[in-house]
């Protein structure tokens, strides 16, 4: 397919979006023409200086017709994260995860410390919180506006109220005579809090042990034996089909119900796919069982890995109940690099504590540039099951970003090993980690 | 078509706060001017020197910085079913005073002989940040300015050349989707149906054009011109009928219009008389 064959498609969906006054109607959290361009893009058919252009072009076309600067300001937006995103990655650097479970008493409650992790950029621990019996066993609540600027940092979920008497920072010193101070974020309800405090920079790297609160926390190297890592190609070659498939994921980790058919319809008219691909059926069976569900396994058996398991395990239980510290990075695969830190399984969600650079923005934004990198977070576990994650808990910069990865479904109990593996389009990295929740 | 593009095409005119004074700009016969300075290019000199923004100036700099730039059709309207807001970007405006930020810039424009020498500077931050602000002029002048632009394709269309060839062949993909939100905008006004289903096929210029019924729409030939003969003088529908080209009289006086009503059926020629001088 030539360029302009594409150019032609994508600003023809830009016609359509003016003209039918649908502005960003396409899906509550992403634009047809952003999907479109990202589609036509990632199959080679249109470079990204051009398809973004166009995009920002239609954006301003909008603010021209609203009367209203959001079109403009995601233009802008869009120019400075061009900008950013040609600046070279850096390193993830080291880390190092430790778990810790230790109990510090307070008047207004018990703060548990569950894991800490050092690295060269910042200390956080990982935290929960619950009120004391003189407080009634239940936290009141404040704004977190209330808790001072060290306690609110940016980009995190559910950090608009904070309960009464908790700290919103805390104190760490090491046995190197570093103190720093930490600010939290996190949410919680009336009987519980959990989130992080973290401080930037943080304490050593090498520290054997930390302070807090006046207790004095012993750090211990725990990381579990057995764990490996590798990078390998992404097993589709079909670039349409690859696509297609990274699409679908996306959009199912994201439990979005936006149409693939602004996707389908770029990668068709790009020549990357034909119109009668049975991959495109397939990928609207997916969605279809997704969405719309159905008896739990019925019509998901119809359907091929990984979508099946996915799909037929769903409301499966119970989960076994623990935390590995994983403490693992992956090489750059797909210009990115991974750091797993610990995994941990409740009765009802995997989730996994990552950072990786270069910073990968939430799945909220959509896909907000044409060129911009697709991370979808499978994990597959050693009794044929397979999960999708996407952040939770997120912090983002363009440099580096970190956070909570929520896996669904639930953890197999059968299962003993978890490969998590962080996709990009062409490769992904797989981080092999045996699950042995003993003593956890 | 013969004749100058901009035949029928009413004179448009917009009022401007211009270094605090109410100036105005009107466009007619295909050259923007500002009515308010009187030597032009003795002001712009001064300007230049002296470190002073007028508005009024500055507009006719983007103007002809604009003139054939495809973007232009990205953001201007699409028709009457497509009204612009009065919006403007934020943290700018126009504004008159010392300039700031990026050093000024001093030309040459040679295309419309309203004026020789011209500046620009301050405001917008970057080199397109100027047209939603050309956009947002409000009145006609926006219109104008498409027309403007349309023309300018229109002409290098008709007279594509070899050494213009691959510039025509690079824009094709923008001009076949101005025209398509144009006549698909209204195709819809016409037959009153904002869901009805339009194929376009940009035809060449030399070839007829054509509606047809494409299932319970339309498919439609037009060539890239039919905006600049038809769209853009507002001659899209007359008495209830599509309009498919619109060329002047040999005679001089008035319009030939040739025309398909609701059925699709044959096309059928309209006579205009000459609309009045303004």
């Amino acid at each position: 397919m030539a360029d302009s064959d594409a150019e032609l498609h994508l600003r023809l969906t830009g016609e359509r979006l003016l003209i039918e006054h649908r502005g960003d109607e396409g899906g509550p959290w992403e634009s047809p023409l952003d999907a479109a361009a990202h589609a036509l893009v990632a199959v080679g058919a249109l470079p990204a200086t051009t398809a973004q252009a166009i995009v920002n072009d239609y954006d301003l076309a909008q603010s021209c017709r609203s009367g209203e600067s959001s079109g403009f300001r995601r233009h802008q937006h869009r120019l400075a994260a061009q900008a950013a995103a040609a600046a070279a990655p850096g390193d993830l650097g080291r880390f190092r995860p430790l778990s810790c479970g230790q109990v510090i008493g307070q008047p207004w409650g018990n703060l548990i410390v569950d894991h800490i992790v050092l690295s060269e950029h910042s200390t956080v621990l990982h935290v929960t919180m619950h009120p004391s019996a003189a407080q009634g066993g239940r936290f009141g609540r404040v704004s977190r506006f209330a808790l001072g600027p060290a306690a609110r940092p940016p980009a995190r979920v559910g950090t608009h109220m904070a309960a009464t008497g908790i700290p919103g920072q805390l104190t760490l010193t090491d046995d190197q005579g570093t103190s720093v101070t930490a600010g939290f974020s996190g949410g919680g309800t009336d009987t519980e809090w959990a989130g992080e405090f973290e401080a930037q920079p943080g304490l050593a790297l090498d520290a054997r042990w930390i302070e807090v609160l006046g207790q004095r926390i012993e750090l211990a190297d725990d990381l579990p034996p057995g764990v490996a890592v590798w990078t390998e190609p992404v097993a589709e070659q079909h670039p349409g089909r690859r696509y297609l498939q990274a699409r679908l994921a996306m959009l199912l980790s994201a439990h979005e119900d936006a149409p693939l058919d602004t996707t389908i319809g770029a990668l068709v008219a790009a020549g990357a796919l034909a119109a009668g691909d049975p991959a495109i059926a397939e990928a609207r069976a997916v969605l279809q069982q997704h969405t719309h569900g159905g008896q739990r396994g019925a019509g998901a058996q119809r359907l091929a890995e990984p979508w099946r398991s996915l799909l037929a395990a769903r409301g499966r239980g119970p989960a076994p109940r623990g935390r590995i510290m994983v403490g693992a990075a992956t090489p750059r695969f797909g210009g990115v690099s991974v750091g797993v830190l610990a995994v941990r399984s409740t009765g009802e969600e995997l989730t996994a504590d990552v950072e990786l650079v270069p910073g990968v923005p939430h799945w909220h934004e959509g896909l907000s540039r044409a060129g911009q990198p697709m991370l979808i977070w499978w994990a597959a576990d050693d009794v044929g099951g397979y999960y999708l994650g996407q952040p939770g808990s997120w912090q983002s910069s363009h440099e580096r970003a970190g956070g909570r990865i929520e896996f669904w479904p639930a953890l197999d109990a059968a299962a003993t090993r978890l490969d998590i593996m962080p996709t990009m389009l062409t490769e992904r990295a797989v981080i092999r980690i045996p699950l042995n929740w003993a003593g956890q | 078509m013969t004749g100058p593009w901009w035949a029928g095409l009413c004179a448009a005119e917009t009022g401007l706060d211009c270094g605090g004074q109410p100036h105005r700009l009107r466009w007619a016969a295909g050259e923007l001017r500002a009515l308010d300075h009187a030597d032009l290019e003795g002001e712009q000199i001064l300007s230049a020197l002296a470190g002073q923004s007028f508005p009024c100036l500055d507009v006719l700099d983007l103007w002809a910085r604009y003139a054939a730039d495809l973007r232009v059709l990205i953001l201007a309207s699409r028709g009457p079913a497509d009204p612009l807001a009065v919006w403007t970007p934020p943290e700018a405006g126009w504004t008159a005073g010392p300039a700031r930020g990026r050093a000024r810039r001093l030309a040459s424009v040679r295309n419309t002989g309203t004026y020789s020498m011209l500046n620009y500077h301050g405001g917008p931050a970057g080199p397109d940040d100027g047209l939603p602000r050309l956009i947002g002029l409000g009145g006609l002048l926006p219109d104008r300015l498409a027309a403007t632009v349309i023309a300018a394709w229109a002409g290098r269309l008709r007279a594509v050349g070899a050494a213009d060839a691959d510039a025509v062949s690079a824009a094709r993909s923008a001009l076949h989707a101005a025209l398509y939100g144009r006549a698909v905008t209204a195709l819809r006004s016409w037959t009153g149906r904002r869901d009805l289903a339009v194929a376009l096929t940009m035809i060449p210029q030399d070839q007829p054009p054509r509606l047809a019924r494409a299932g319970d729409g339309i498919a439609a030939e037009l060539p890239f011109g039919w905006l600049a003969d038809v769209w853009a003088r507002g001659l899209t529908t007359c008495w209830g009928r599509f309009c498919l080209t619109a060329a002047p009289q040999p005679s001089g006086d008035g319009w030939l219009l040739s025309t398909v009503g609701p059925d699709l059926d044959q096309p059928r020629p309209i006579t205009l008389g000459t609309p009045p001088p303004s």
